[in-house]
């Protein structure tokens, strides 16, 4: 690892430059093959617009870039203060993670034409990218502050150390790692954020061109732009480790980090009734903190009479209104029995493409592992397929994957894989070097290694990582539905709002948070009892 | 369902009081801005329009670009400004809560479900005299009757979901007999062939196609029992309650008919008057820009715009905008349009 020699570093830079060639070759290939060409043009005609539109990018970048960072800044300074500010209350921390699940799990479709009443110019950009961040760091440093050793504690309790000392000596260097590589999913994640405010109706910025490059089909110009910020990405996503590195040296010895055996201080024990009793206190207390924090919000928002919708004036529509969504008959739809057949579609979306989403980064994360080649390979796409708005992308993505359940399949694991792959990849790196050393002394195969030590080692990270991705695969199911499928809530929530059916909307938005949360609290259930078994 | 009117119609009160306390603050800010903007001058800064455009700063609204360009505006005292739109950008909720003075929105559909809900709002102007709305098919496989539709696979909006079934309907189609798929704005799954037609405009998507080789058939939905004006300009109520504020309004479309006189004039200037100023950081192509705005340019004119002028509603127009909403399910009556700022 440290500092390979020139001769090591230019062989490895092979893979990735051989993987660059490869592609290109591919997409060469595409271009003239029959109707992909029609939307894949050829890597020169790319590169020749964009030489000519080289005078444009750079104020349309500093607008991304500069709702992007103030977003970034925003989004990652509340998850870290969040963090820090709650850790010695558990259960504060525990309903924090709650609201910024709700605050990843909120339709896109549904709150940016929201933001975009309420805030003028570049502002509902910078919220969308700092809503892009919150969570996955927010996630990233708990996890950190949490997995600490043990014994570190127990030594420093014994000599009498303060709570504050273990935070201050234990859990605060700890979480650096964790916390580092929330930040860095977080760099792609809120370029994307600001690129869809801007697509949903910003004045300025790449993702405005976009809408100019799409809409009069310049699709050389599209793939310039698309190829520009997955090189804003990139960048922003290799700067922050290497600057961490220089700033903390010490967190390169990642032997401090000892993964599972987290010292966690959840309230927990006892099964049957005292069980029973947590999960229906869990229930209410989320079905009422969403109902008390949609009505707060509804009288906070700026001009929100035009859109917003209360929990009341929600709650009878559905019980005896038609939506102004028509069916194939002509007739209009009923409200509830609509909203619920749309979630539940929703929800199969969800559970297949997080299934698909998981099982691909844990395989991917493995492979990467064990074949450093992998990873030098994946990383550039899997930063590629995480910066290019799906929105753009998608006549490409139907026309290869169709728009059934392979599409959606694709689609969500597109957007879940990236944070998952990235969690998993740092806790495998974290295996103390002593207990490879053991595992190899003993002569102990590569798959045992696998399933006896990286597998038990990373289960923390993996298991915060579905944290992250169930709430994830919903959003990301409704964005599948809105653009390929035309099923599901993703997209009957968009016809709503076309037609001004607020009352559906934000009926549909409570309904998504609340399946959200709960798949939260399964996740979290899960995490629980697999640690429990752990110690 | 009379219960939910009779609720919104009381949230629509309390907004609409709401809505009147935030414009007075909203004028006087105005008063305020105009008294720090008025340099000696004296024309400028006498009245001042905002108007929220339905789409990106392109040569559509080229007519208003070419109207602040040659000073159709700041003739009359009037400084406009334009916020652009683009792809789910709401246009109505901005006009409604007086975020801006004018609003133009690509389909009256907006405006009239918003009115439905309680908003006070009136178009005041046809910015299209004809629904340039239609299904483009590739020429070599050309979607030419709606029965033609039958069997294949169409790209929709989801916004335009309500009306492609009512089309299907009307003109006897089997709706089980058509694969309708969502697609956005840009015609890649219709060049790409994923696709056999797409809901769009005979304006926008044709053209472009055209300029890069590919040829199209338009059937256009107003020959089929589905025209209506499109682009509608619109104001809120107490726009036209106001005497300031109506002034300004008037003088607007005032300003809005001259500039598109003179755009329709010279497609090439208009372009380049486009290009120029507002899509800069666009990238706008002139060639580009021309010819949309010559495709367009028919559908700005209309028939009777040679006797009352550009962006008039005429009462068949009216009568047909009123219909094919309503058969869409979407109610509104003569009043939601009126032609009293252009009358003068």
């Amino acid at each position: 690892m440290n500092g390979p020699p020139p001769l090591g570093r230019l062989r490895r830079a092979v893979a990735p430059g051989l993987t660059v060639l490869a592609l290109l070759l591919i997409w060469q290939a595409a271009s003239s093959f029959g109707d992909l060409g029609a939307v894949v043009p050829s890597p020169l005609d790319v590169l020749r617009q964009m030489g000519s539109d080289a005078h444009y990018y750079p104020q349309n970048a500093a607008a991304t870039m500069s709702s992007a960072g103030q977003g970034y800044l925003w989004g990652n300074g509340i998850a870290i203060v969040l963090a820090l500010g709650t850790l010695p209350f558990p259960r504060v921390q525990a309903l924090l993670e709650r609201l910024a699940v709700g605050a990843i799990a909120l339709p896109l479709i549904a709150i940016a034409p929201l933001l975009a009443i309420a805030f003028p110019g570049d502002t509902p950009s910078v919220i969308l990218a700092a809503q892009a961040v919150v969570f996955t760091t927010l996630v990233a440093t708990v996890l950190g502050l949490n997995s600490v050793d043990k014994t570190s504690v127990e030594v420093i309790r014994a000599c009498g150390g303060s709570e504050w000392t273990v935070i201050r000596k234990v859990r605060l260097p700890a979480a650096i790692p964790s916390c580092v590589a929330g930040l860095q999913v977080a760099a792609p994640s809120a370029i994307l954020g600001a690129i869809i405010g801007e697509y949903m109706g910003g004045t300025r910025g790449l993702g405005v061109a976009m809408v100019q490059a799409q809409g009069a089909f310049d699709v050389p110009r599209a793939w310039g732009l698309a190829i520009v910020t997955s090189l804003l990405a990139a960048v922003a996503f290799l700067v922050l480790p290497a600057a961490t590195r220089l700033a903390f040296p010490w967190t390169r010895s990642t032997d401090t980090v000892l993964g599972a055996r987290a010292e966690r201080r959840r309230p927990r024990g006892g099964g049957g009734l005292a069980g029973l009793r947590r999960a229906v206190l869990a229930v209410v207390s989320t079905v009422v903190g969403v109902v008390l924090g949609w009505w707060l919000l509804v009288l906070v928002v700026p001009g929100g009479d035009a859109v917003a919708r209360g929990p009341v004036q929600v709650l009878s529509y559905f019980a005896d209104g038609d939506t102004q969504l028509v069916t194939s008959d002509g007739e209009t739809q009923d409200a509830l029995s609509y909203l619920l057949s749309s979630l539940g579609r929703t929800l199969v979306d969800a559970g297949v493409g997080f299934a698909a989403g998981l099982v691909l980064a844990v395989l991917t994360a493995v492979l990467a592992h064990e074949f450093a080649v992998v990873e030098r390979i994946l990383m550039p796409i899997s930063i590629a397929l995480r910066s290019v708005p799906i929105v753009a992308a998608m006549p490409l993505l139907a026309l290869v994957f169709g728009r059934g359940v392979v599409a959606v399949t694709v689609l969500i694991a597109v957007m879940t894989f990236f944070p998952v792959l990235v969690n998993l990849l740092l806790a495998m790196k974290a295996v103390p070097r002593s207990a490879t050393d053991l595992f190899s002394a003993v002569g102990a195969g590569r798959r045992q290694r696998i399933t006896k030590l990286l597998m038990p080692y990373s289960l923390q990270a993996l298991l915060a990582s579905v944290k992250v991705a169930l709430p994830l695969s919903v959003g990301a199911a409704m964005v599948a539905e809105w653009l390929a499928t035309g099923h599901g809530l993703g997209a009957s929530m968009t016809v709503a709002a076309t037609l001004s059916d607020y009352n559906f909307v934000w009926g549909g938005v409570a309904a998504v948070l609340l399946a959200s949360l709960a798949a939260y609290h399964i996740a979290n259930a899960l995490e629980d009892s697999a640690l429990r078994r752990l110690e | 369902m009379t219960q939910i009117l009779l609720q919104q119609r009381g949230m629509s009160r309390r907004s609409f009081l709401r809505t009147t306390g935030r414009g007075a603050s909203v004028a006087a800010a105005g008063l305020w801005l105009a008294g720090c903007g008025a340099t000696g001058d004296g024309a400028a800064g006498e009245g001042r329009v905002s108007v929220k455009l339905g789409w990106i700063p392109n040569v559509e609204y080229s007519g208003i670009f070419v109207g602040v360009a040659d000073g159709f505006y700041a003739k009359q005292g009037l400084e406009v400004e334009v916020v652009p739109g683009g792809p789910n950008s709401p246009v109505t909720p901005l006009v409604t809560t007086n975020r801006v003075n004018a609003g133009i929105e690509a389909i009256p559909e907006n405006v009239a479900t918003a009115v439905a809900g309680g908003a006070k709002l009136k178009i005041v102007g046809a910015g299209l005299q004809k629904s340039p709305e239609c299904w483009i098919s590739l020429a070599d496989n050309p979607v030419r009757t709606p029965k033609d539709i039958e069997g294949r696979k169409l790209g929709i909006t989801l916004a335009g979901k309500n009306t492609a079934l009512v089309f299907m309907k009307k003109n006897g189609v089997d709706p089980d007999k058509v694969t309708l798929v969502p697609i956005q704005f840009d015609p890649a799954p219709l060049a790409a062939r994923e696709v056999d037609a797409i809901w769009g405009f005979a304006s926008n998507q044709p053209v472009a196609l055209g300029l890069r080789g590919i040829q199209t058939h338009v059937m256009p939905m107003a020959d089929y029992g589905f025209n209506r004006m499109q682009s509608v300009f619109f104001v809120s109520q107490a726009t036209l309650d106001d005497p300031t504020a109506r002034e300004n309004a008037r003088k607007f479309l005032a300003g809005s008919r001259q500039g598109w006189d003179a755009a329709l004039a010279s497609h090439q200037r208009a372009a380049e008057v486009t290009i120029q100023k507002y899509g800069k950081d666009l990238g706008l192509k002139l060639d580009e820009q021309v010819k949309t705005l010559s495709a367009m340019a028919p559908y700005v004119s209309g028939a009777d715009a040679a006797s009352k002028g550009l962006l008039w509603m005429p009462d068949t127009l009216i009568e047909e905008t009123i219909a094919s909403l309503g058969s869409i399910g979407i109610t509104a009556d003569r009043s939601l349009f009126t032609n009293e700022l252009l009358e003068g």
